[in-house]
């Protein structure tokens, strides 16, 4: 069994299927919609791996968390990329998987997915994928298990 | 014709006939002395107002050479002019010089007519001499109403229209320099070549007896004065033969006839022997008239020439005398020409006795003499001026020639500063003009210390003869980029010539010469170059600016407006340029790109904050505006006052909602046309081109973003619930059991929400709506229920729920619409409904209402809900392609940024408008339909019942 963490705000339509898919696989699934939440998760520790979405809405309640990532106030949609990244960097040493809608198709798609490429030439993330992830996404996730 | 019609018209003639653009006579005196002595001849060697053009130098004192005391006079103020002429380049006016004392109470006038800069006294052993005239008279003798400063003021007054005539003549010669040389760049063009045609001089001093005669033949009078002239010019010669043969032979008088068949004329020069105390007496005469030639050189004895009206002044001396003519053969030189010598003596004894010593040797001797003075030398000289001028003409040619064989650089060999092309030139007028080496440098005027560096020099020589670089002295510039003058350099034989373009110096050639060759001598050639280089220089650098500047446009290069500043600076040759953009939406001026020089002014200037700058008056006035940074009250960085510019040109060109501002800083002085309309116009046209460019850059950008930003949107807006279609499918695969209506509602709202970017295309693309049937559709039961149902699974996922609410005896219960009229209803409702729910901050569970209400001629629907709101400064534009709020990060970071404008676009197509009513939680959105209740109430459609219900 693996302990995951997932930071998604799309409570609405993804993360409870993936949610489920990860339960079925006999995994403890945390999963955390807010910003706030997601942080709090984190410092908590209590998991093996994080999944999560770069892309956070930063709600108003979520501005001490973002404060606290970042050090000021959050001002527009280019903090909610910055928001995510943010989380990535406070997850030390634990397997981080990256799971987006961005495609690379697009302007804005390259310049997140850049980000992606460089922070996992950095060690900080273990791997990324376009929502929704293939199997190989759920394989990785296993393999963190203690019989891996 | 009357003596003075006579003399205006030979005046008129000399003048011409020389090339004098003036040519003064004292009429007064003239007239005196016609008065005085009406049947004498007008001996003017005394009293004459001297009129001369004085060239050579020495001629002068060969006319006064019998007044030492004259010469003396004369002698100080001409050489005044002289020394100012040739050192023009030190600054003097052109000033005529005027001194009111001589020795004999006279006042001399000595005026330049002509100026070539940098003539050395050397030089007018070569013929390229300053021209003058020079006045000296007796003023005691002259008559009223012509004061001194009267004439003097006439004179100046005549001198330009001289100039000018002298322009248009030139004016076919200088119609190829394409950019409309102001009035003294002509006239130094025409200066110069007034200097080489008539170049070997030609004086004239009318001393001789001239009779009044009709000169109706065209040409004669032409043909007599130069006639004249000759004689003149040959008369110490015919004095020393006759002087001697006086004293040899023993006669009171010796005189030589000479008769030219082909132009009519004859000439006398007689010397009457002198005492101890009084010197040789001699006389001059001319006869202009063929019948009075052709009589004289019949005559035999004084009572012959008696009979010859133009020869009185014989029939005096030979009066009481005894006289006999001897034949002088002088063919074959002169076809059917020939000489009398004339013997005078106070018997027949002594005249018979001179006579019988006069043998054939002798008459041989006299005839050969005559021959050489009068015909060979003139022929030689002729000769030389003829091919003097028609070798200048013929290395005119060559040079245009050797220029014109090297065709225009195409865009690919216009690299970097070297030019082969231009070295080609070089090289094949080196021959032509005679210099030894010569080099084209360009003006690198961008630091405070101005730098010639090189372009071109002439091929083959062995060792770098020019340096590649030249730090141009203070002198040197001011001489050369600001006088525009050619200068002469400290090393050896060799001086620069400025390449203008206008009133401009865009470069300058310096050529070197050996001692054999100087740089005299090929003046006239190398300004012809440079005036010709200077035409394809500019060509060059047109074809240069214009490739660099559409290379440029087409990159995305950031550098881009400082490389066009750039390229507009080299082609000016200016120090530095730079370029602003105005917009009008911004109502800004933005600096597109700067070259040249430093300044810490902000790249971004607000209209207001320009206020007083020169950029704002160039903008406001619309016009080219040249500034003064030593004088104007423009403001300008202090940091381009001290990196020593001197002048700016801005240039505006304005295009819809945009304009650009050129300006151009220069270190050098500027003249009021120091820049052409020409020059003008090339930098409206390119900068047209780059407005253009830049505006069409700035449309594909802001398409390609907004085209990203769509994609973006709409990927991500299909991709959440594609996704949970995806999972759902593989978790059934894995046998786990779910609820298959929500597959459906999800492919429903799927459906639904690529149905709307439809919708977009279509109003992009369809002007009109489809020519359809109507048909009655219920608002509430149809159109909207359907939304409504359609974004169930969402409404679900959110917790809320969405209200209707109205008064069914106030609100119609349809409508009667086409199929693509309905599809409109309901995006622009499924739109309204998906932002309400998506801008709901979670937590939030207050319902979303529908309401609908009808007016007097419209019916509304208006939909609420407590999402974000809509920030006060952001409902003008909150339908706007692409346009998202900027609190939308607070929840949701997802969409499209189309929503809203596509539905009010769709609104608007339907005839009616949709609004933002309300901005703060609960915002509301309107849609407002035209149509009176009674149409609305025709519909055969059953009425809701309820006032309020929930779904």
């Amino acid at each position: 069994m693996v302990r995951v963490l997932v930071l998604d705000d799309e409570v609405d339509a993804l993360l409870g299927y993936l949610t489920a898919r990860l339960e079925e696989d006999g995994h403890a699934v945390s999963a955390f919609p807010t910003l706030a939440e997601a942080l709090e998760a984190i410092e908590d520790g209590a998991f093996d791996v994080a999944v999560i979405d770069i892309m956070f809405p930063i709600r108003e309640e979520d501005d001490r968390a973002y404060r606290k990532l970042s050090g000021r106030n959050p001002r527009g949609i280019e903090d909610a990329l910055k928001a995510g990244i943010a989380l990535i960097k406070n997850i030390a040493s634990k397997p981080v998987y990256v799971v987006t809608h961005y495609t690379r198709m697009t302007a804005k798609g390259r310049e997140v997915w850049t980000a992606l490429d460089e922070m996992k030439d950095l060690g900080r993330i273990t791997c990324a994928w376009e929502k929704p992830p293939p199997d190989e996404f759920y394989e990785a996730i296993k393999s963190h298990g203690a019989g891996a | 014709m009357t003596a003075r019609a006579f003399l205006q018209l030979a005046q008129d003639r000399l003048a011409e006939f020389y090339g004098f653009p003036q040519l003064l006579l004292n009429w007064e005196l003239v007239k005196q002395v016609l008065a005085s002595n009406p049947s004498a001849a007008i001996d003017i060697q005394d009293k004459l107002l001297a009129v001369h053009h004085w060239s050579l130098g020495q001629t002068l004192f060969h006319v006064l050479e019998d007044h030492p005391e004259l010469k003396l006079d004369i002698q100080e103020p001409l050489s005044e002019v002289v020394r100012k002429t040739i050192r023009n380049d030190e600054g003097h006016a052109w000033d005529p010089v005027v001194s009111n004392e001589g020795l004999f109470g006279w006042r001399r006038i000595a005026i330049p007519i002509t100026d070539l800069p940098i003539e050395a006294p050397s030089a007018m052993s070569t013929g390229r001499i300053p021209r003058f005239i020079l006045c000296v008279g007796p003023l005691r003798i002259s008559v009223k109403p012509l004061s001194w400063e009267e004439a003097l003021s006439k004179v100046r007054e005549r001198i330009p229209d001289a100039r000018r005539a002298l322009q248009n003549q030139l004016a076919s010669e200088l119609m190829e320099i394409p950019s409309r040389p102001e009035e003294s760049l002509v006239l130094r063009h025409a200066q110069e070549l007034q200097h080489i045609w008539h170049g070997v001089t030609r004086d004239l001093l009318p001393r001789v007896v001239i009779r009044q005669r009709e000169f109706s033949e065209p040409g004669m009078l032409e043909r007599a004065i130069y006639e004249l002239y000759r004689h003149v010019r040959n008369r110490l010669s015919y004095y020393a033969l006759l002087s001697g043969l006086v004293g040899d032979l023993g006669l009171s008088a010796c005189g030589v006839l000479l008769r030219n068949p082909s132009s009519g004329t004859a000439f006398l020069a007689l010397v009457l022997s002198g005492t101890v105390d009084a010197p040789n007496r001699r006389i001059l005469s001319f006869v202009p008239n063929t019948e009075s030639a052709e009589l004289a050189f019949a005559a035999r004895s004084s009572r012959d020439f008696a009979e010859v009206p133009d020869l009185t002044t014989m029939n005096e001396v030979a009066s009481q005398r005894h006289m006999r003519c001897i034949k002088i053969p002088l063919a074959p030189v002169v076809p059917g020409g020939d000489a009398r010598l004339i013997l005078i003596g106070d018997s027949k004894r002594d005249v018979r006795r001179a006579e019988d010593r006069i043998d054939s040797t002798l008459r041989s001797t006299i005839g050969t003499a005559l021959r050489a003075w009068l015909f060979e030398d003139n022929v030689v000289k002729a000769r030389v001026l003829q091919t003097t001028e028609r070798t200048l003409l013929q290395k005119r040619n060559e040079i245009a020639d050797a220029i014109a064989m090297v065709p225009l650089p195409d865009h690919e060999s216009v690299s970097g500063i070297r030019s082969k092309n231009l070295a080609r030139i070089l090289s094949a007028c080196r021959a032509i003009i005679g210099f030894d080496h010569a080099a084209y440098y360009r003006a690198s005027l961008r630091n405070p210390k101005p730098v010639a560096v090189l372009v071109a020099s002439s091929e083959g020589d062995r060792v770098n003869v020019f340096p590649e670089t030249l730090e141009l002295d203070s002198d040197a510039f001011d001489g050369l980029f600001s006088r525009l003058q050619p200068m002469r350099t400290s090393e050896g034989d060799s001086c620069r010539f400025p390449v203008l373009a206008g009133e401009r110096a865009v470069g300058f050639v310096e050529f070197r010469f050996s001692a054999e060759f100087s740089t005299d001598k090929g003046m006239p050639l190398m300004a012809t170059l440079v005036n010709r280089l200077g035409t394809r220089i500019l060509h060059r650098r047109l074809l240069s600016l214009l490739w660099n500047v559409s290379g440029l446009l087409a990159t995305r290069d950031a550098d881009v407006g400082r490389r066009i500043a750039e390229a507009f600076a080299e082609y000016f040759s200016e120090a530095a340029c730079s370029l602003w953009k105005y917009s009008e939406e911004n109502h800004a001026f933005t600096l597109i790109g700067r070259h040249g020089f430093n300044v810490t002014l902000p790249e971004e200037l607000s209209y207001a904050e320009a206020q007083g700058t020169a950029l704002r008056r160039c903008f406001d006035g619309q016009k080219p505006m040249s500034v003064d940074l030593r004088s104007d009250g423009v403001q300008v960085s202090q940091e381009l006052k001290d990196q020593g510019f001197q002048h700016g040109l801005l240039v505006p060109t304005t295009a819809p909602g945009y304009s650009i501002i050129l300006s151009l800083w220069s270190r050098a002085t500027h003249s009021p046309q120091y820049f052409s309309k020409d020059e003008i116009g090339v930098i409206r046209l390119v900068s047209l081109v780059l407005l253009q460019s830049l505006l069409l850059n700035e449309l594909i950008q802001e398409r390609e973003n907004l085209f990203d930003t769509i994609l973006a949107g709409v990927g991500h807006e299909v991709a959440a619930p594609l996704g949970f279609v995806v999972e759902s499918i593989k978790l059934l695969e894995r046998g786990r059991r779910l609820n298959l209506s929500d597959l459906t509602k999800v492919a429903e709202y799927v459906r639904a929400l690529i149905g709307n970017f439809s919708l977009y295309a279509e109003t992009n693309q369809v002007d009109a709506l489809p020519d359809e049937p109507q048909r009655p559709i219920a608002l509430f039961g149809g159109i909207i229920f359907k939304a409504v149902n359609v974004l169930n699974w969402f409404l679900e996922r959110r917790g809320l729920r969405i209200v209707e609410d109205f008064e069914p005896t106030e609100f119609p219960a349809g409508v009667r619409i086409t199929a693509a009229q309905e599809r409109y209803l309901f995006a622009i409702l499924f739109n309204l409904l998906t932002n309400a729910i998506k801008y709901t901050p979670a937590g939030r569970k207050e319902n979303i209402r529908i309401i609908g209400s009808m007016g007097r001629n419209w019916v509304h629907v208006s939909v609420s809900g407590y999402s974000i709101g809509v920030p006060e400064e952001e409902k003008e534009r909150i339908f706007d392609r692409d346009f998202r709020g900027s609190n939308v990060y607070r929840v949701s970071t997802t969409g499209s940024g189309l929503g809203l404008h596509i539905s009010s676009k769709l609104a608007k197509r339907l005839g009616g408008r949709l609004e933002l009513t309300q901005l703060k939680s609960p915002t509301v959105f309107r849609l407002s339909l035209p149509g009176e209740s009674a149409v609305w109430d025709e519909m055969e459609v059953e009425r809701h019942g309820k006032s309020s219900r929930s779904r």
